[in-house]
């Protein structure tokens, strides 16, 4: 997986648009022949009613394209999991033209959040 | 509750090869609902089609749940005429008096039932009630025969541990579109989840942390994917989280390690996944 094209449309996003504090990308060092970068931050305000406290946050910038998957496995994701050692990662999904979605991903089975 | 403790699985010939799993018996379905196994009703008649709450028997197994239930030993597969033909011909003169026997036993209950109930009819009437003059004829017309929905004969001479029991397992396993699907079953069964087909929320299954009639579902599982080849679908990924999100339940991908052995391959590895809420 690479996803150096767009780690930095992400960080400017969360910075800019989403308005999130002291984001900055790191490169994943266990990644094999892949070029893998994951940003942190801090959002500026809870993500979740489930989360107990403001929490730093890991990004995992993805491209989306129509025809082509991607190279994101489940064993990359358990990978990266096992660097980061977090709860969740965030996956920022970027689009063709520009926009930036994010999906909470967690490792194993978990409850929906409450409203 | 019958003699026979493992549920009897009838493997019917649709348009797939392999058969579909059903279930007749009234008290193996109860027993089915105590493991944690809700499977679907499908019973109804042709001339009087039924709205899906007032379904009966057959219950309708997913393939996954079949062969999860026969792998864990609490149920057995039974097919085709052979084994119903097979299970007549142990049938013996005396088995046959038997049930004879026990027609007329019924009858007679019913008889007395009857004259009593009509008997506190008449008095409640005012009418006297000579039973000489009752109605022998009407009253014969009466009594019911019961036609049982499954058989006990089937039941008792069914070799539950065969190879041919083997067979069945591996055709229907192998009937299956995705047999990862099998061990994502299993994975979610082990961590007490009920499962049901998840065609209605996008995925393959539904899970519900308890007997769905108490609970509403978590999670919407989708099909297998190889835990080392299958990239994220991130087009699924956004779509399969907005509805998720809409509805309440995480999207749930499951990756099953496919090249290895079986042993390998029941360490399922889950992600879930839900919208964050912003962008």
């Amino acid at each position: 997986m690479n996803n150096s094209l767009v780690f930095e449309l992400v960080t400017s996003n969360l910075t800019h648009q989403q308005l999130w504090d002291a984001v900055k990308a790191h490169k994943l060092s266990n990644s094999v022949n892949s070029d893998i970068w994951v940003v942190n931050g801090c959002p500026p305000h809870k993500l979740s009613n489930d989360d107990v406290e403001l929490t730093n946050e890991w990004i995992l910038p993805v491209e989306l394209q129509q025809y082509d998957r991607g190279s994101l496995t489940l064993e990359l994701a358990d990978q990266i999991f096992a660097e980061l050692r977090c709860r969740r990662i965030i996956l920022g999904i970027v689009n063709d033209d520009g926009t930036v979605v994010y999906y909470f991903m967690y490792k194993g089975l978990h409850k929906p959040k409450k409203n | 509750m019958n003699e026979h403790t493992k549920i009897a699985i009838s493997l019917v010939k649709g348009n797939s090869n392999s058969g579909t799993p059903l279930v007749f018996d009234i008290d193996d379905i109860k027993k089915l609902r105590n493991w944690g196994t809700a499977g679907i009703l499908t019973g109804t008649l042709p001339s009087a089609a039924q709205q899906n709450g007032f379904l009966s028997v057959p219950l309708r197994l997913m393939v996954e749940e079949a062969l999860w239930l026969v792998d864990s030993g609490m149920a057995f597969f039974f097919t085709g005429p052979e084994t119903v033909t097979a299970a007549a011909e142990t049938l013996t003169a005396r088995e046959m008096e038997h049930a004879l026997e026990r027609q007329e036993k019924s009858f007679a209950e019913q008889r007395l039932f009857k004259k009593q109930q009509h008997a506190e009819k008449m008095a409640s009437l005012g009418i006297p009630f000579d039973e000489e003059k009752a109605s022998f004829t009407l009253l014969e017309s009466s009594l019911f025969v019961e036609t049982p929905s499954v058989s006990e004969l089937v039941s008792a001479t069914i070799d539950q541990n065969s190879a041919r029991q083997e067979e069945l397992w591996i055709k229907l396993y192998n009937g299956l579109r995705n047999t990862g699907d099998y061990f994502v079953y299993k994975a979610l069964k082990q961590n007490h989840y009920f499962l049901s087909p998840g065609a209605r929320f996008g995925g393959r299954f539904i899970a519900y942390p308890g007997d769905p009639l108490r609970y509403h579902s978590h999670m919407t599982v989708q099909p297998a994917l190889d835990y080392n080849r299958d990239p994220l679908d991130l087009l699924q990924v956004v779509s399969g989280g907005r509805l998720g999100t809409g509805v309440k339940k995480l999207w749930v991908v499951a990756g099953v390690k496919m090249d290895d052995e079986k042993e390998a391959k029941e360490d399922v590895s889950f992600f879930s996944i839900e919208w964050a809420g912003f962008g």
